[in-house]
């Protein structure tokens, strides 16, 4: 990691007792709190999902959605290429792929933006008229959350890019920003599941 | 204790699998979630357990090879499974009545 | 860039030398610690003048001080307030002050991560003030629905100050996590970590697996109150056990959260006045991680009469049993280590060893509790507010209290009273048990907790506590007083007060910005009293000339 103050990254040049990467290390024990966090939120669905009629999901769009997982396993694909472009050294395919890692991902939050649109828009379905509607709007919100906060990562992973910080030797933090993409990813296949198919 | 400084490369693993295994593992999870659309239409109880396998075995794809979970250290993967234990209680919580 | 200059003037600094460095985003692990301790202080005195005016209120049968519903929200924020702004800051604050410096580490892991975590705490406490200046939360710290769902506003706010609390929390958890796996210096294994390490690892493992669940509830708690989404109320088909399995699946690792770093404090300062090394340190360091565990698997025994399936008592009636098992080889441990000790009677060990005491009688009114048939009868009474207040007060705060006075003179080069330290201790033991052990026999003859006003034949035992608080009160005064005027007067304290082993007590009083100008070299056992000589000495460790009697 790069930055301009030396005083306050000294430590990251530090030595690790145990080998691992410092910055690598806390982002694993960060998903690990975000494997419980969401394992809160699916248990609250499930218990909504439980006290709603069976045919409660029948209001949401599976094909669109299925396009949209399909959109989202995309930018995952981008995300591990531009891992792959870095490794090489190649700084050019690395913001090539965050920008259509962006695209995917966009286009991912825009479509679950005009879901929520039609679905609160029409009174099909909200967080007020259903139980079902409360558990899903949670679970998705918050999941949307992160895929926003994920863009927002990718936009700053490609000014950094922008400013030549990474080569092949130096790219924990493409791989770091990897990491949280493809957790936000995982989490969308099983709610992709849980939701709208079972 | 072994000591290594992580400005040199022993910390970068650079045995990842390249662009190759990437495009597989992506068309792995293509194909998987065109069966899972299409398992979703049959009416049978059986389709839950069905589904619940694919997503996790898309989520074990992700997971281990986007996320180099197996090429890391096992220290990674302890860190991130173990929690998993935990879930099921959680999980279990939802589900009684 | 000497090794001991501040680095920075504006707004982020890197080390604590004028007070202004302590007012900013600052990235010093001794700053932040220092940061964490006062601020969890001033809730401290806070959260105790609330404790002042439930007991004045329930001094005499119906007094008229408080009202019903000012009474629920003065015990609401007394509780929130000691748990989550006293007690989890002040042992996150003294760990990341020691804790770095004992593994010899220069500084945390992520030390601007670390500033962020206390910067995060400071919004979320105001965020919980202003929440009961517009009508605050009436439903406890458990904050049950349907009542925590039809409250005032301030109750959206209690929880969003919550979860403000939680992301500094788990923050800081990821922080220690990795500053103890990887800044160890070289030579400290795992098992050459002073114990106190062990304890923050322990307690940053329930931290991070257990604040995001309570972070899912209040989530679905401001859904809730916000969009009226019906998650917990029967009268919507929704679900109020689903708050309470939520809740505890938090809470009770939490209560861990809340004393394992104290029985890291009080491994620490054992050893040291009783000139022994440590008994069992592997067994102390594993029962933590075992409580880290198995404290997940117990939270139920909260739920006995919540209506939850009775086939599933007897299981969490079983697992509440069993994790006293790891508690009490603890107990057996420090015992064995001040067994034919030289024991040196110092405020710090004063107070250690009234945390043994009191967290003994409290552990053992858990286990009355944890047991169906007892808790069953006395549930929501004043005998669980004694039984909480034994092991977080009796437990957690005497070692909060037995750890300030072993590191003050090493945060501020200064030693502190011991006569003033003694009053402060004796006033805080005979105040805190006349406050709390009447609260046994009150709750055993069936006074209710949460109640503004009780019958007037419980009025002697109440008398009692509300006595008993004003003399804890009182006991704070001496204290207060005996830190400021060490601050400008106290004796020079030099880098080894009370020669104990320990990294942290090789370097100077207050120790350098960057902590260790050579680097530190580790001997082994983190607790060689009477087996070898301490670093930069000859003949083997002899106690302090200070404390009474020799080696």
């Amino acid at each position: 990691m790069s930055d301009t103050t030396p005083h306050l990254t000294m430590q990251q040049s530090a030595p690790s007792a145990t080998g691992l990467d410092s910055a690598k290390l806390g982002m694993w024990l960060f998903l690990a709190t975000e494997v419980m966090l969401f394992s809160a939120m699916i248990a609250g669905f499930l218990d909504m999902r439980g006290r709603s009629p069976a045919d409660a999901h029948h209001v949401l769009n599976i094909p669109v959605t299925a396009v949209n997982t399909f959109v989202l396993i995309c930018s995952s694909l981008t995300v591990a290429l531009s891992v792959a472009a870095i490794e090489q050294g190649d700084q050019k395919r690395l913001r090539n792929f965050l920008l259509l890692t962006l695209l995917f991902g966009g286009t991912f939050l825009s479509v679950q933006i005009y879901e929520y649109n039609v679905l609160i828009g029409s009174g099909e379905l909200t967080p007020w008229n259903s139980l079902f509607g409360a558990g899903f709007f949670a679970v998705t919100g918050l999941h949307g959350f992160h895929v926003f906060i994920g863009l927002i990562w990718c936009v700053l992973t490609i000014i950094w890019t922008s400013q030549g910080k990474f080569s092949a030797q130096n790219f924990m933090r493409v791989e770091i920003f990897g990491l949280y993409w493809h957790f936000v990813d995982v989490v969308w296949i099983i709610l992709f599941v849980l939701i709208y198919l079972v | 204790m072994k000591r290594v400084d992580p400005n040199k490369e022993a910390l970068q693993p650079h045995h990842y699998p390249g662009s190759r295994t990437y495009l597989l593992v992506f068309a792995g999870l293509a194909i998987l979630t065109l069966i899972e659309v299409g398992v979703a239409y049959i009416t049978s109880d059986i389709r839950v357990p069905i589904l619940i396998i694919l997503s996790a075995l898309k989520a074990l794809l992700v997971i281990l090879f986007f996320m180099h979970l197996r090429y890391d250290s096992r220290w990674y993967a302890f860190i991130f499974f173990g929690p998993l234990v935990l879930v099921i209680p959680l999980i279990w919580i939802s589900l009684i009545r | 860039m000497t090794a001991d200059t501040v680095v920075g003037t504006g707004l982020v600094r890197h080390g604590g030398r004028k007070f202004s460095d302590y007012l900013i985003f600052n990235t010093d692990h001794k700053v932040i610690g220092i940061q964490y301790l006062v601020l969890a202080f001033v809730f401290f005195l806070f959260g105790g003048a609330l404790a002042g005016l439930i007991r004045a209120q329930l001094a005499t049968p119906d007094a008229q001080l408080l009202t019903g519903s000012s009474y629920n929200v003065t015990l609401t924020l007394h509780g929130t307030v000691m748990i989550f702004l006293w007690i989890i800051p002040a042992f996150v604050g003294a760990a990341n002050y020691v804790v770095p410096l004992m593994i010899g580490a220069n500084d945390m892991a992520f030390p601007r991560l670390n500033a962020v975590s206390f910067w995060l705490l400071v919004p979320g406490g105001l965020l919980m003030l202003v929440s009961f200046a517009v009508g605050g939360a009436e439903s406890g710290w458990t904050a049950y629905p349907p009542l925590s769902v039809t409250t005032p506003i301030g109750q959206t706010l209690w929880a969003l100050a919550l979860q403000f609390i939680g992301f500094s929390s788990i923050f800081g958890a990821i922080n220690f996590l990795v500053t103890i796996f990887n800044l160890r210096a070289p030579g400290m294994g795992l098992t050459q970590m002073p114990l106190l390490a062990w304890a923050v690892a322990a307690t940053s493992i329930i931290i991070l697996l257990g604040t995001p669940v309570l972070s899912g509830a209040l989530l679905m708690l401001i859904l809730q109150r916000w969009l009226g989404a019906q998650f917990f109320t029967p009268a919507g088909g929704g679900n109020p056990l689903l708050w309470q399995n939520l809740f505890w699946f938090y809470s009770h690792p939490a209560v861990y959260i809340m004393i394992l770093p104290g029985f890291g404090i009080i491994s620490e300062v054992l050893p040291i006045f009783a000139r022994k090394p440590i008994f069992g340190y592997k067994l102390i360091a594993f029962s933590s991680m075992a409580i880290a565990v198995f404290g997940f698997l117990v939270w139920a025994h909260h739920m006995f009469t919540s209506g939850m399936d009775p086939f599933l008592r007897v299981p969490f009636m079983v697992t509440s049993m069993i994790i006293a098992v790891p508690t009490g080889v603890k107990i057996f441990s420090w015992l064995a280590t001040i067994w034919a000790g030289k024991l040196r009677f110092t405020t710090s060990m004063m107070f250690g060893l009234a945390f043994i005491s009191m967290f003994v009688i409290g552990g053992l009114s858990g286990i009355f509790l944890a047991s169906v048939p007892i808790d069953i009868h006395v549930q929501d009474t004043y005998f669980v507010v004694a039984h909480l207040h034994y092991v977080l007060f009796g437990g957690s705060v005497m070692s909060i209290f037995a750890g300030l006075y072993l590191w003050f003179p090493k945060i501020t080069g200064r030693m502190l009273d011991e006569r003033l330290g003694r009053l402060h201790f004796w006033l805080t033991f005979m105040g805190f048990n006349l406050t709390f052990f009447p609260q046994h026999l009150a709750g055993l003859q069936g006074m209710p907790r949460r109640v503004y006003t009780y019958p007037p034949e419980l009025w002697a035992l109440n008398l009692l506590s509300s006595i008993g608080a004003f003399l804890m009160a009182i006991a704070v005064l001496p204290f207060l007083y005996n830190a400021l005027r060490s601050l400008v007067a106290g004796k020079v304290a030099g880098p080894n007060p009370w020669r104990a082993f320990g990294l942290e007590w090789t370097v100077s009083s207050p120790p350098p910005v960057h902590n260790f100008p050579t680097p530190p070299v580790v001997e082994g056992d983190p607790y060689g009293y009477g087996e070898r000589p301490l670093p930069g000495t000859t003949g083997v460790a002899a106690p302090a000339p200070g404390m009474a009697g020799g080696e």
